[in-house]
């Protein structure tokens, strides 16, 4: 028993610590192209700032995970078996006591410190406070739909254009959107630009990313996968879409696209 | 002996263990899903129609022919194959051929630049004359075939001798090859499968609108077995286009659990509406094929043939169906307040109608969508499948069908397949309905609680916000509206001006 109980925390503790080290194939051999068992490179203006802060604090759990794993397999190897005698009372050590508070207390701070001009930057009503709204963001059981604002710069009114599935932006300018669910909690999240804000059903989140042009030309396609990232019911699985990231000429010839079908006349099969 | 030799104690904890896992065993053994894939099955009104007629034994005698009938008519789920008929041989026609011969040019060019990504993997790899390393592209287990059978022998030989000796309009096999990957076009067992994958678990084997995640819906999946769909360019209660089952593929119904399936190719999406053609012409099919057998007490053998034609008749007019309007559509900053205090008049009168149900301030909770049962208690109305109507509540802005104006047209004209939605009366002119159409889409945009955010940014952001639609706000809401959304409403007016 104590050397299965073993056995299986080391299984653990490797299978562990490999998802860090050979995160692009883990145990499956070689992935399809675009698709690792790793955050896929970032192609926004704050990613860098978010992939600073994944791997710091994910080089910290590294190093804890290594070091109590390694110290929990130890005592349950050494100190498994039942032993007739009593065990010894300690009344703890101050001493000790203070340094497992005080140095996680340190580290926690570190953290908290490291994130805050970023967490401000991304998340914060403020800084995004004179920017346009670009477009709604409705999330319901089981899709993502985007409402433009139509020729007025509007939302909210009869011109409004309606996207589902596909969110193109143009690569030049913040876009601000409003996150809403109709229905039940679910989650936007767009890998490659490293958004993630969850949709509360009754309220509103302002949320925001930038492509940048120079990273998305380096990948082989310009269109990245929105998917759900909250559990959000039976077909939550399907809850895709997709964001394209294209010029302003494009873009603007796209939102003409768009208007021409909205307001089709009907007058030739459409 | 060590603890772990023990054998289990009741009590201990492998015991519990033990118990646990039985349990669990026990309990995901209760789910046996309801429908076999790879059969069709007589629909839920069939079988008791033909109980209801004949003794047990000769019902049972009669179901199975009007099964084999349907096998001979329209295939297996596994092998979904039409009958061709006579006039179509002479025609040239194949509808199992798929591709040139259902879909337009402009279709199919649009199809062929999908196939570039959906299988640029494979092109890559054939491009680079790895030809033993291409893989199995998902749901086109057809081309797999030829793929394997004919090309990868030929090209692993000698890519570059001719595809075919004696017609020079073919290229080398290498050439072939990237056509074939290029060109390629679901057939109806590709398909079938890909429905079975993404459709199945709502719509059902035989497209019932019955499938094992059916029961948790509301709205239920449509039933294509009727060939009644509601969001459709065309007359009320007639056959779908192509167009008008591309469009909800790619749109999905709002609010519903129908989601967009843009992430397809549009080849996949053209397969899958050939699937769905042929699920609801079968199912129409099975149903004339009982009322027959049930009017004449046998089933005539020249009578599966005559209702197959007849359903696919009804299937080919769709384009003559067309809804089209003939009065020119304002664009909306072209849409005054006389169009819509026009279109208020109209939705508040007696010829149009639309307060009986949709009620008087656009809330869908009028009057009329209550009758009274056999006990005279009011009951809401059923549509055709049996639901609850539930009139469209226009404060949220949600129309299933598309917020088009062009979609509102519609579902006024001509009203909607099989619900108690009716089509206008002839004396409404397309600019009545226009009117209609746009005062509809008016009542969303100021009643809408959830814009509240936008109101107060747009308050606080630009001076004109409230000139032109803000100003008839008081015209259609009516007290009762101010009670409801006084919050909202009153906020963006406060801090607008």
């Amino acid at each position: 028993m104590r050397i299965l109980f073993t056995l299986l925390l080391l299984v653990m503790t490797v299978l562990g610590v490999w998802t860090f080290i050979d995160s692009e194939t883990f145990l499956f051999g070689p992935q399809p192209e675009g698709y690792t068992w790793w955050w896929p490179a970032e192609i926004s203006t704050y990613g860098e700032d978010i992939d600073f802060l994944f791997y710091l604090i994910s080089g910290m759990i590294l190093v804890f995970f290594v070091l109590t794993e390694g110290l929990l397999l130890w005592f349950v190897f050494k100190y498994g078996a039942k032993r007739p005698d009593k065990g010894a009372f300690s009344h703890g050590n101050h001493r000790l006591e203070f340094l497992w508070t005080g140095i996680p207390a340190l580290l926690l701070l570190v953290i908290a410190f490291s994130q805050m001009s970023t967490f401000a930057s991304i998340k914060f009503r403020s800084a995004i406070e004179d920017e346009p709204v670009f477009c709604d963001i409705w999330g319901s059981q089981f899709d993502w739909r985007f409402h433009y604002p139509g020729a007025d710069g509007r939302l909210g009114t009869v011109d409004d254009l309606q996207s589902p599935f596909e969110l193109v932006v143009p690569d030049d300018q913040k876009i601000v959107m409003n996150l809403r669910s109709r229905d039940v909690l679910h989650s936007f999240f767009i890998p490659k630009m490293r958004l993630k804000q969850d949709a509360v059903p009754g309220m509103t989140f302002p949320i925001w990313f930038q492509a940048d042009p120079e990273q998305v030309a380096l990948e082989s396609k310009n269109h990245f996968d929105i998917i759900c990232a909250e559990l959000c019911g039976w077909g939550h699985y399907k809850m895709s879409g997709r964001v394209r990231v294209v010029s302003r000429s494009e873009y603007e010839a796209w939102l003409e696209e768009m208007t021409a079908k909205q307001f089709d006349n009907g007058f030739e099969a459409d | 002996m060590s603890p772990s030799l023990r054998a289990a104690q009741p009590g201990s904890f492998q015991s519990r263990l033990a118990l646990g896992l039985a349990l669990l065993g026990l309990a995901s053994c209760e789910f046996e899903p309801s429908v076999d894939p790879l059969r069709y099955e007589l629909n839920d009104k069939s079988v008791p129609a033909l109980r209801d007629t004949f003794s047990p034994a000769r019902s049972d005698a009669v179901g199975a022919q009007v099964r084999g009938a349907l096998e001979y008519l329209f295939g297996t789920p596994g092998d979904p194959a039409y009958l061709i008929l006579e006039d179509w041989y002479d025609d040239d026609y194949d509808p199992n051929a798929g591709g040139g011969d259902e879909i337009d040019d402009e279709a199919f060019d649009e199809v062929k630049l999908q196939n570039l990504q959906r299988f640029a993997p494979q092109l890559e790899l054939i491009r680079a004359r790895r030809y033993a390393e291409v893989t199995e592209p998902r749901s086109a287990q057809d081309l797999w075939a030829i793929w394997l059978g004919d090309f990868l022998p030929a090209l692993l030989e000698d890519p570059d001798a001719a595809y075919d000796e004696d017609d020079d309009s073919y290229g080398t096999w290498h050439e072939e090859a990237l056509y074939l990957f290029e060109s390629w076009y679901p057939s109806l067992r590709e398909s079938a499968d890909l429905y079975r994958r993404q459709c199945l678990h709502c719509h059902g084997t035989d497209g019932g609108g019955n499938g094992p995640t059916a029961e948790f819906l509301d709205p239920p999946p449509r039933d294509y077995r009727e060939g009644k769909f509601k969001w459709i360019g065309v007359e009320r209660n007639t056959r779908p286009r192509r167009d008008d089952l591309l469009s909800i593929l790619m749109n999905g119904a709002t609010f519903t659990a129908m989601p967009s399936f843009a992430r397809f190719s549009r080849g996949e999406l053209e397969g899958l509406i050939d699937y769905v053609r042929l699920l609801g012409i079968r199912g129409e099919v099975e149903n004339l094929m009982v009322l027959e057998a049930v009017n004449e007490e046998y089933l005539p053998a020249s009578a599966a043939l005559e209702i197959y034609e007849l359903v696919w008749e009804k299937w080919d007019a769709a384009e003559d169906n067309v809804v089209r309007p003939t009065g020119q559509l304002p664009m909306p900053d072209a849409v005054t307040d006389e169009m819509l205090a026009h279109g208020k008049e109209l939705f508040l009168g007696t010829v149009a109608n639309c307060y009986t149900c949709h009620g008087v301030d656009g809330r869908g909770n009028g009057d009329s969508i209550f009758e009274p049962d056999e006990d005279g208690n009011l009951v809401i109305r059923k549509d055709e499948w049996g639901n609850d109507s539930d009139p469209r509540n226009f404060h949220v802005g949600l129309f299933r069908g598309g917020n088009r104006p062009l979609d509102i047209y519609r579902r006024v004209k001509t009203g909607i397949s099989g619900t108690i939605m009716p089509a206008a009366d002839a004396s409404l002119t397309d600019d009545d309905i226009w009117a209609l159409a746009y005062y509809v889409l008016s009542i969303a945009e100021e009643h809408d609680v959830n814009r509240a955010y936008e109101r107060r940014r747009a308050g606080l952001a630009s001076a004109d916000h409230g000139d032109g639609h803000g100003a008839d706000t008081d015209s259609h809401g009516g007290s009762e509206d101010a009670g409801h959304d006084g919050d909202q409403d009153g906020g963006h007016e406060g801090e607008g001006h």
